[in-house]
């Protein structure tokens, strides 16, 4: 073979290469903002997550996955927010050294939780049926980090490219928290008529008993509902 | 040693900073088989206990972008590889007559050398003790998985005669498994490729038995072999049987492993000798049934190749020459002996890539490498190359 036929050789396996990251970024910017596009409908919580674990599940055969947020009861502490396993629904973490790292920003993997303190604080009926698994930072809009994490069976499933396609995946996870928070602070309003009930129905009694002449201006009982309102909208 | 170990301090110090109390990060030695491993092992961990250090003994000195370091019986070369912020682990383990499980053992406790247990490394360099390769790849990946690089060299002596030797910390082996273990901080680039191209002669392994070929397209492998070759082991009357590594260095024979753009990206297996009954014994193993392909080498090939598979390695991670740190480079021994006074163009050829960035390299007797295409292998005549950005 001579030197024209191996540079051929070269140039042809360097092309395919090439077009190999291409085709691999296109499929990954259409996944993203295809994504992207399904979490920023307007819906309720259990819907963004399901569309968020959708999106990654197109990316990676993971077999569970869920999401851990900083918890607000206790400093310090992790709590799941989102499961695509009930099992880990609500469950409470404590970061050690992996977790720390992770949130520090670099994903990582792991071909066994047998000796990860973080897993091994947990009951057996969350680490049972768990081989590998994949963590990456999630940034949130509040400044934290939350952190994602995949799980799989088989040892050693998860990969160092797993990992990266994951963290470029990110954003659409810190979207759906994101989201999910907007969805909590927009229903907060609707939750003020419930508390304003009650002072407004005394006062359209008040309005009411006087309109129909039973009765002099209760001054102190109209001030009392008008207290009333002002403590329930500043709740609000 | 007390030269070596002046040396790096002197590295240390111009790095500055904390790094010259207490440096943290990888420190990889190459050195000839002839040096007792016992007092290198010793005095490094002595000299530098932060450090995660590990060796493998290597054919006639070793490289670096300085030139060969030594030639028969003398040369040792060391890269340090400085990293605050990464992890990094070294182990060794005997291998006791099951080497998938030695390395299994070397690969946990080098993640617990690193404070990164169960934890998937960005790549895993290994030093085996030659003859147990495949064997010691399967028992790495079947923990890793084949996502996670695999590179390094078996040990070698000078003239293959079991003198090699490796080390990780302050334990030495003459027959064991070497396994650091690597989470840089920085980008990593690996390529694993060879100087040969293919002939049109092929056959199909008819008949194996671990590395001996026993038959191509039901002929004895030898005399196909001297077919295809014009007669190259006639000629030197070696058909009968006996040694024939270094006739046949320039005339491997090639498994294709897989296909990039429709070309064949192959492995490659050095026939070491003839066997009684025709047979040729190799240093890596074929199975029947595989497809195998004479490959040509020549001079200048294999001289100026390791330049294309540094290239490799940096394209692949998207690394350029003003960000390489430095390269860890593994050069089949049987390459090193056929073109021995052509060596500082091999040199020339890594600094002409790397831009004069620091390497080290080892001639091996065996390389494994992370293929485009058949993931982590071991083969012969081959470059593994690891490049490490800043």
């Amino acid at each position: 073979m001579n030197d024209v036929q191996e540079q051929l050789r070269e140039a042809l396996m360097s092309l395919q290469r090439l077009k190999d990251q291409a085709d691999q970024q296109r499929l990954e910017t259409e996944t993203l903002l295809q994504g992207l596009s399904a979490i920023l409908q307007p819906k309720g919580p259990d819907e963004t997550f399901e569309d968020m674990f959708l999106v990654f599940r197109r990316i990676i055969d993971f077999e569970e996955a869920f999401m851990l947020a900083q918890d607000p009861e206790q400093p310090g502490a992790l709590r799941c927010v989102a499961a695509t396993d009930e099992r880990f629904a609500d469950v409470q973490w404590w970061p050690r050294r992996l977790f720390k790292r992770v949130m520090r920003g670099k994903g990582t993997t792991t071909y066994s939780i047998k000796e990860l303190p973080e897993w091994q604080l947990q009951p057996h009926h969350i680490r049972e049926r768990v081989g590998s698994a994949l963590y990456a930072p999630v940034p949130t809009n509040a400044g934290h980090t939350a952190l994602f994490v995949m799980i799989h069976r088989a040892s050693g499933y998860f990969t160092r490219a797993h990992v990266s396609l994951v963290s470029r995946f990110a954003l659409v996870a810190g979207q759906a928290l994101a989201n999910v928070e907007a969805h909590r602070l927009r229903a907060q309003p609707g939750e003020a008529p419930a508390r304003l009930q009650a002072p407004i129905q005394r006062l359209e009694a008040e309005v009411a008993r006087l309109s129909s002449g039973e009765g002099a201006l209760d001054v102190k009982a109209l001030k009392r509902s008008i207290d009333d309102l002002k403590a329930a909208l500043g709740a609000g | 040693m007390a030269e070596i170990i002046r040396q790096l301090n002197t590295a240390l110090e111009t790095a500055g900073g904390e790094s010259v109390t207490a440096p943290s990060g990888l420190l990889t030695v190459a050195y000839n088989a002839a040096y007792d491993a016992e007092v290198i092992a010793g005095g490094l961990a002595a000299a530098f206990p932060s450090l995660s250090v590990h060796g493998g003994s290597s054919c006639m000195g070793a490289m670096t972008e300085r030139g060969v370091a030594g030639g028969a019986g003398e040369g040792l070369a060391a890269l340090l590889m400085l990293d605050e912020a990464g992890d990094y682990g070294a182990a060794l383990v005997p291998l006791d007559g099951d080497p998938q499980s030695a390395a299994q053992r070397a690969l946990a406790q080098a993640l617990r050398e690193a404070g990164r247990p169960g934890e998937l490394p960005e790549v895993v360099w290994c030093s085996p003790s030659p003859g147990h390769e495949e064997a010691v790849l399967a028992g790495l990946r079947n923990i890793l998985g084949d996502g996670t690089p695999i590179i390094g060299g078996s040990v070698a002596d000078d003239e293959v005669q079991g003198r090699w030797s490796h080390f990780a910390g302050e334990t030495v082996e003459q027959g064991g498994v070497g396994v650091a273990v690597l989470f840089p901080s920085t980008e990593i680039g690996v390529a694993f490729r060879s100087g040969y191209q293919p002939t049109e002669h092929h056959g199909i392994v008819t008949e194996a038995r671990g590395r001996t070929i026993i038959s191509i397209d039901n002929e004895p492998a030898a005399a196909v072999y001297d077919r295809w070759t014009g007669g190259l082991l006639s000629d030197a009357g070696a058909l009968g049987g006996g040694a024939v590594l270094g006739l046949t260095t320039m005339y491997p024979l090639g498994r294709a492993v897989g296909l990039i753009g429709g070309v064949e990206e192959y492995l490659l297996v050095h026939p070491e000798r003839v066997v009684e009954g025709g047979g040729l014994a190799a240093f890596a193993e074929i199975a029947e049934g595989e497809r195998v392909t004479l490959m040509e080498g020549t001079r200048d090939r294999l001289a100026t190749r390791i330049s294309r598979v540094a290239d490799d390695a940096m394209q692949l991670s998207r690394l350029e020459r003003d960000t390489v740190a430095g390269a860890l480079v593994i050069y089949c021994a049987g390459c090193r002996l056929a073109i021995q006074d052509d060596m500082e163009r091999v040199v020339a050829a890594v600094n002409h890539t790397l831009g004069g960035r620091p390497f080290l390299g080892a001639f091996t007797f065996g390389e494994q490498g992370c293929m485009s295409t058949g993931g982590n292998r071991h083969g012969n005549l081959m470059i593994s190359v690891l490049v490490v950005g800043r």
